[in-house]
């Protein structure tokens, strides 16, 4: 679908509006809102619900694009005694230049909500915990306020909308670590420990949250749900591939002229995300490069421009969807100081649990500060790459490869920008970086 | 441990192979331990065959054909057809790898590390790593900080296996040690300024860390490692008795630790040992090292020769048995002595003094109580080896928590790994074990044992526990009607029961009504439950069999024909006349009719707590011989001193409460540059100064002469014992558990003491069982407390104070047994407050004893508790005779 004709589904403009406000729910019940939950407790049984899903091709927002429906039947066909089933909407949000379930967290609560409570009985669970990043102090405030109207409502609570079925949702703060965005680290968290990934197995659709089955997607993979129950599953994945269904939202910074949240179908291309939607590079700069899933994928360069950004396209030119925030560097960034920046990120987020990650993303830090600098060497520009290879599938979580992706991709374009570092013995855009620590 | 154990080939086993070697192991096994089995070693640091599995050094990882990426041996079960392959090239360069990055900010400061030599990086970095290093940037450097008065942390070392964290809180039963911060910058931390130390368990971490991270400040800066002589021994302070291996320079214990086993041609410690020692056992030894310690014999106060003071010591001996007949002297054992000294020691009284007056049981404050003890050890058929076969463990009175802390380790996992329901009933249970097993029934003295016949009435009286009859038994100790409806369903529903009942609290006055009850309980219940009496003597059990007590003989109980006609033949002639125990030895002495008292080991009369009887018992005799190491109140008084050899510098073979023996002092040379006198031979000779010419004066001849006399059970091979060192053989302990609630525990087992090796031999009881029916028969409990007085109860614990640890400074900041305990309620009802300073006395308002009071919520309403051994407990207020106590805050 050309994108002009596209126009959003979940951000429907109450987005650029301050962070606190939210959308009411008189608001989101004018606009259709919660006819989809009714409708499902109405007429659906839990099967037809996850079936639906699954037939829409709904993938994970979070970052691996997995299919939703397909994890949600990954969990016990009924909840066991003592055993009860739960929901965790990862909403930690901490993925470098990543802010595209922030507006749903802060506006479109009740879209969350409706969406939780689909899933919810999907999946036959009767509590729902939303773990928010801790530095989204609004989008707390917000949602809790929209639970509380909710529950006033009578949609959720004891009876949701009338029905036999009944529905908690808890929100729970981060700390403030990266870390916890992982999956059963967050699980750690919300039971009240150190944010340390889990060995697997188990996995979390077998013993999650408190040892019970436990299903875990992000807030945007959530927040889809109602969409396709309320416009219909051949709606939905009009704006999706064949694969993926439904439109999604683009986080684009950087070097861009209008950077910003932006929702398009999925088969937008890069080249419009970066010109169209975000007005093009800054003073009409050269584009050199990007990340687009935040700085735990590899890199983009220019001959991935025309690459569609759905989750299965990078890949051909390299990279990942991600997370779906695209961030563009102009023709003045060194590449040896991004990777210094996303490791000074890695190794400071690194839980410290696993060798390799804790000690590798440190040590690379410290390779790239004398590179950078302009005190390393050629060695050390094999070294990095070595380190890379002596981490990626060795560690517990995937924060270790995770690290590892912008130094693979940047030497592996842009060695020769690495190696001029050593020759000129200091960074050769050192001038052109007005930001730059080592001038 | 043997993967192959045949015990578990019976179950669900998986055929795999690997490196190309097929192997069967039982289901959940996992790669590490499958690949033992065919004796291949993958590298690791974080995983312990006794914690959880936590997977965080990524140092085993292994290659499994079909797997995308390199997957941990740790945390990979070994699966039907798995190929594994743990020497491919990308395995090793993941090692390498690995061990370059454990390296990248390891301080590399080996030279002065007490680690070094049994450092487990120092190992790998040679078997697996690179041999150069790249890592040229400046290295992450931690502040020192002062940790814990037994324990040095040094972070900079630290590879954050979390085998230390994982310990406190699994086996230490707390979370006393934390990760804090974050990426490289994480070490190891306790709650601010909290000490570790504070857990008895808590110096096993040091063995445990396989790095120089953690280690032992006493040790700390002494020696290395490998200049240390290994002497192979066990521990003799409390019943435990864990093996032990003493690491000795000079003649000087500079460190003790679990046993070492032998790892490529040299013993050295296990870094997956299964035997966790007590920090009593590994600080305490210090002792050994004392200046003050006795070499030569005193006689009058005099050192002297050897020869003469044996002559001197039969020569005196003689004349009293002459002047007032061999009744006028009695002998007293400690019951840390070995089976050897005992059976010396026995031969003396019996064979050549000829009296019966002997016995180990120093701390009794009646002759009843040593009656009921011999009761008791009679009926013991249960065992501690391996908890994990009883479904139920119900303790009665029995303190295995302050005063055995290894055996409450054990029942302690046990109850954590679901293997069994652990209840302690009594009127005080130990804080630590007390919460960390299934529950605690508070049931005041004197209605214990009314308590427990109670239960066996109601558990007995066919059919269903009726409501009423469970609401009735609670109400009598004020209990929760549901709880008890739950605690005698789950006896009632035991399959296979352990009954531990304690002889030793209030100086023994408790022991026959409550041994009487047990044994009671034990038969209603069809002998559903074992009975497993608890002394804290190290040799409780050897001295029972060594028959040092007036009612038995070696082997066997004094009225016994084959007894008597097997140790009349040994011995010759033996004393026709009642023999006395030793409360009433002590009462004879008083009265004067007592003349002579040999003592060997001065802990016989440590926990006697009417000092005011023993001072003029002691003061009334004529002589008193003291066979003892160390100067104490008791060789201040003694005529003859007569010193000998420590536990390790000499063979002695001492029983467990299980009756399980193993040996000690496999040293090549003794500890003292002067050779001490063994007490074997210094017993062996007086008896042939005295004119027996049989008598034996090597420990060696002597433990051969037991076995010939006294029946054991399981495995005797006195060749191997003499002979070798501890024996590797198959493990006893199962290796299944069930599944648990945390995953990341599903696959630790339980600590398993008798995981490497078999003991020599068990004491067998039912062979020479006794009918004991009815022996006991109207024992009445100690009196309950009248009007306002609270019940006063007391016992020893095995961090109070003790002749042996009092001489080993390492301990001095983890002593206990300094407090007052009385539960939360009594103290809210009195208005005394946790902290409190409060004085206790026999009669309102009278003298007595002052103290900080302890809130114990494992407590019975309106009783006091003190560690005899702890604060000063003046026996001379008569407290112990009227047990009723009134507390008063200080300056009131
Ligand atoms: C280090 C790390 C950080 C992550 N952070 C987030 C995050 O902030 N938000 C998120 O939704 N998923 C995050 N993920 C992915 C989650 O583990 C998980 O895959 C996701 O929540 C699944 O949701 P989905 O199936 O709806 O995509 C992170 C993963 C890793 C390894
Ligand atoms: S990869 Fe990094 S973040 Fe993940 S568990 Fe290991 S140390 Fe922690
Ligand atoms: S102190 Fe030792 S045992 Fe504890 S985490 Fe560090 S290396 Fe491991
Ligand atoms: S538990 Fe007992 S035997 Fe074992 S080390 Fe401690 S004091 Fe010694
Ligand atoms: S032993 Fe497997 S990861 Fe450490």
């Amino acid at each position: 679908m050309p994108i002009a004709d596209y126009t959003p589904k979940m951000l429907v403009g109450y987005e650029t509006l301050v962070s606190d406000f939210r959308e009411s729910l008189d608001s989101y019940r004018n606009r259709g809102g919660y006819e989809a939950f009714d409708k499902v407790l109405r007429k659906l049984k839990p099967e037809d619900v996850q079936a639906e899903v699954k037939s829409a091709n709904l993938r994970g927002r979070g970052g691996a694009g997995f299919p939703a429906g397909v994890k949600w039947g990954f969990l016990p066909k009924e909840p066991q005694p003592g055993a009860p089933h739960y929901l965790t909407v990862n909403a930690d949000e901490s993925e470098p230049g990543t802010f595209n379930n922030r507006p749903i967290l802060e506006q479109y609560c009740h879209t969350l909500l409706e969406g939780i409570g689909i899933t919810c009985f999907a999946i036959q669970s009767h509590h729902a915990f939303i773990f928010v990043r801790g530095e989204y102090f609004d989008a707390q405030k917000n949602l809790n306020a929209a639970i509380r109207e909710a529950e006033e409502a009578g949609i959720l609570g004891d009876k949701c909308m009338g029905h036999d079925y009944k529905l908690k949702v808890t929100v729970h703060s981060g700390a403030g670590a990266y870390i916890c965005g992982e999956e059963t680290s967050l699980l750690e968290a919300l039971e009240g420990r150190r944010g340390y990934p889990r060995l697997r197995p188990p996995f979390p659709a077998i013993k999650g949250l408190y040892q019970c089955p436990t299903l875990i997607n992000n807030v945007e993979t959530i927040a889809w749900v109602p969409m396709i129950f309320r416009d219909g599953v051949d709606e939905f994945k009009k704006y999706g591939t064949e694969k993926s269904g439904g439109p999604t939202i683009y986080s684009i910074s950087g070097h861009v002229k209008k950077p910003g949240n932006y929702e398009a179908p999925q088969t937008v291309t890069l080249r419009d995300l970066i010109y169209h939607y975000a007005g093009g590079i800054r003073n009409d700069n050269k584009f050199k490069m990007c990340f687009p899933g935040g700085t735990s994928v590899p890199l983009f360069f220019e001959d991935a421009l025309d690459v569609m950004m759905d989750f299965d396209s990078p890949p051909s030119k390299g990279s990942f969807l991600g997370s779906k925030a695209i961030q563009v560097m102009d023709e003045t960034v060194c590449p040896v100081w991004v990777c210094l920046n996303t490791m000074h990120f890695y190794r400071h987020e690194s839980c410290g649990q696993c060798t390799p990650c804790r000690e590798g993303s440190s040590w690379m830090y410290k390779i790239l500060t004398r590179l950078e600098r302009g005190t390393g060497t050629m060695e050390d520009i094999d070294m990095l790459e070595e380190i890379c290879d002596k981490i990626s599938g060795r560690s517990i979580c995937a924060l270790g490869d995770f690290s590892t992706a912008a130094p693979r991709s940047a030497i592996k374009r842009l060695r020769h920008e690495f190696e001029e570092h050593v020759k000129q013995g200091c960074c050769p855009f050192k001038d052109k970086m007005d930001w730059h620590e080592f001038k | 441990m043997a993967v192959t154990d045949k015990n578990e080939v019976k179950k669900d086993t998986v055929t795999l192979t690997i490196d190309g070697i097929e192997v069967t192991v039982p289901k959940g096994t996992n790669l590490i331990e499958a690949a033992k089995a065919v004796g291949k070693h993958v590298p690791h640091y974080c995983y312990h065959p006794s914690l959880s599995i936590d997977g965080n050094c990524r140092l085993c990882l292994v290659e499994v054909k079909g797997m995308p990426k390199l997957t941990i041996g740790c945390n990979t079960m070994a699966q039907d057809s798995m190929e594994v392959f743990t020497e491919s090239e990308q395995v090793k360069d993941a090692q390498k790898g690995m061990m370059e990055f454990l390296l990248v900010n390891h301080p590399l400061d080996c030279p002065v590390c007490d680690r070094g030599g049994e450092c487990q990086l120092q190992r790998f970095s040679m078997e697996y790593g690179l041999s150069d290093g790249r890592a040229i940037d400046s290295r992450r450097k931690f502040p020192k900080e002062d940790f814990d008065p037994l324990i040095d942390l040094e972070r900079n070392r630290c590879i954050v296996c979390q085998r230390c964290v994982r310990f406190m809180d699994q086996l230490g039963g707390e979370r006393s040690l934390v990760v804090v911060n974050r990426g490289n910058h994480d070490c190891i931390a306790t709650y601010e300024n909290e000490m570790i130390s504070g857990n008895r368990f808590s110096g096993n971490v040091v063995d445990l860390c396989p790095v120089g991270a953690l280690t032992s400040k006493p040790y700390r800066f002494k020696a290395r490692n490998w200049e240390l002589q290994q002497v192979q021994s066990t521990c003799t302070l409390c019943s435990s008795g864990c093996r032990v291996t003493h690491w000795v320079r000079n003649g000087e214990i500079l460190r003790t630790t679990p046993p070492t086993r032998p790892k490529n041609k040299r013993y050295q410690l296990d870094d997956e040992t299964m035997e966790f020692i007590c920090n009593a056992g590994r600080f305490g030894h210090d002792f050994a090292n004392s200046d003050k310690r006795l070499m030569a014999p005193l006689v009058d106060g005099e050192a002297g020769e050897w020869n003469a003071a044996i002559d001197e010591t039969a020569k005196r001996l003689n004349s009293v048995k002459e002047q007032h007949g061999a009744d006028a002297v009695g002998f007293l054992i400690g019951g840390r002595s070995s089976c050897e000294e005992m059976y010396q020691i026995n031969q003396l009284a019996r064979g050549v003094v000829k009296t019966n007056n002997i016995d180990w049981r120093g701390g009794l404050l009646s002759k009843e109580a040593a009656k009921a003890w011999s009761v008791a050890f009679d009926a013991a058929n249960g065992q501690l080896a391996d908890p994990t076969v009883y479904d139920t463990i119900l303790l009665v009175n029995a303190d295995i928590g302050g005063q055995s802390p290894v055996d409450a380790l054990k029942i302690k996992e046990s109850a954590r790994f679901g293997y069994s329901t652990v209840v302690s009933v009594g009127y005080r249970h130990d804080p630590w074990f007390a919460n960390r097993i299934n529950a605690t029934v508070q049931v005041a003295p004197h209605q214990t044992a009314e308590f427990i016949g109670a239960m066996g009435r109601i558990l007995t009286s066919n059919g269903e526990i009726l409501s009423t009859d469970a609401a009735n038994l609670a109400d009598t100790i004020q209990a929760d009607h549901k709880s008890m409806m739950g605690f005698l369903s789950q006896l009632q529903n035991t399959e296979r029961g352990l009954l531990i009942f304690g002889l030793n609290d209030l100086g023994g006055l408790n022991a026959p009504a409550v041994t009487q009850a047990c044994l009671e309980f034990s038969k209603t219940m069809g002998d559903r439950f074992k009975l497993l009496p608890f002394a804290p003597d190290r040799n409780a059990r050897g001295a029972f069999a060594m028959g040092v007590q007036p009612d038995r003989l070696p082997g066997g109980p004094l009225n016994d024909d084959e007894t008597n006609s097997r140790m009349t033949e040994a011995w010759r002639k033996l004393p026709k006349t009642a023999g006395l125990t030793a409360p009433e030895m002590l009462q004879a002495a008083a009265d004067g009719k007592l003349k002579a008292l040999y003592v060997l080991g001065a802990e016989a009369l440590w926990n006697y707590s009417d000092s005011g009887l023993l001072e003029k018992a002691l003061s009334n005799l004529e002589l008193l011989i003291v066979q003892d190491n160390f100067p104490s109140q008791l060789t201040d008084k003694a005529h003859i001193v007569l010193p000998g050899n420590l536990t390790i510098e000499g063979f002695g073979t001492y029983a467990d409460l299980s009756g399980y023996v193993i040996r000690s002092g496999q040293g090549r040379r003794p500890l003292s540059r002067i050779p001490a006198q063994q007490h074997c031979a210094t017993l062996g000779e007086i008896m042939l100064a005295m004119g027996n010419k049989h008598a034996l004066t090597n420990a060696h001849d002597v433990f051969v002469k037991v076995l010939e006399l006294v029946k054991v059970s399981e495995a005797v091979d006195p060749d191997a014992l003499l002979l070798g060192g501890p024996g590797e053989s198959a493990p006893i302990w199962p290796h299944n558990t069930p599944e648990q609630a945390r995953p990341v525990i599903s696959s630790a087992r339980p600590f398993s003491y008798y995981s490497t090796y078999k003991p020599a031999y068990r004491l067998d009881n039912q062979a020479i069982r006794q009918d004991t029916e009815a022996k006991l028969a109207g024992s009445k409990p100690v009196g309950a407390a009248e009007g306002d007085a609270l019940t006063l109860t007391w016992a020893p614990v095995l961090f109070g104070k003790d002749p042996k640890l009092d001489l080993s400074p390492s301990l001095d900041d983890v002593r206990e047994g300094g407090e007052i305990e009385i539960a939360p309620h009594t103290g809210r009802h009195h208005n005394i407050a946790d902290g409190d300073t409060i004085v206790v006395s026999a009669k309102p308002n009278g003298d007595g004893v002052k103290g900080v009071v302890k809130f114990n919520e494992h407590m019975a309403k309106d009783t006091v508790f003190f560690a005899q051994n702890g604060i000063e407990f003046d026996a001379t207020s008569g407290m112990q005779t009227l047990p009723a106590a009134y507390l008063r805050k200080a300056g009131n």
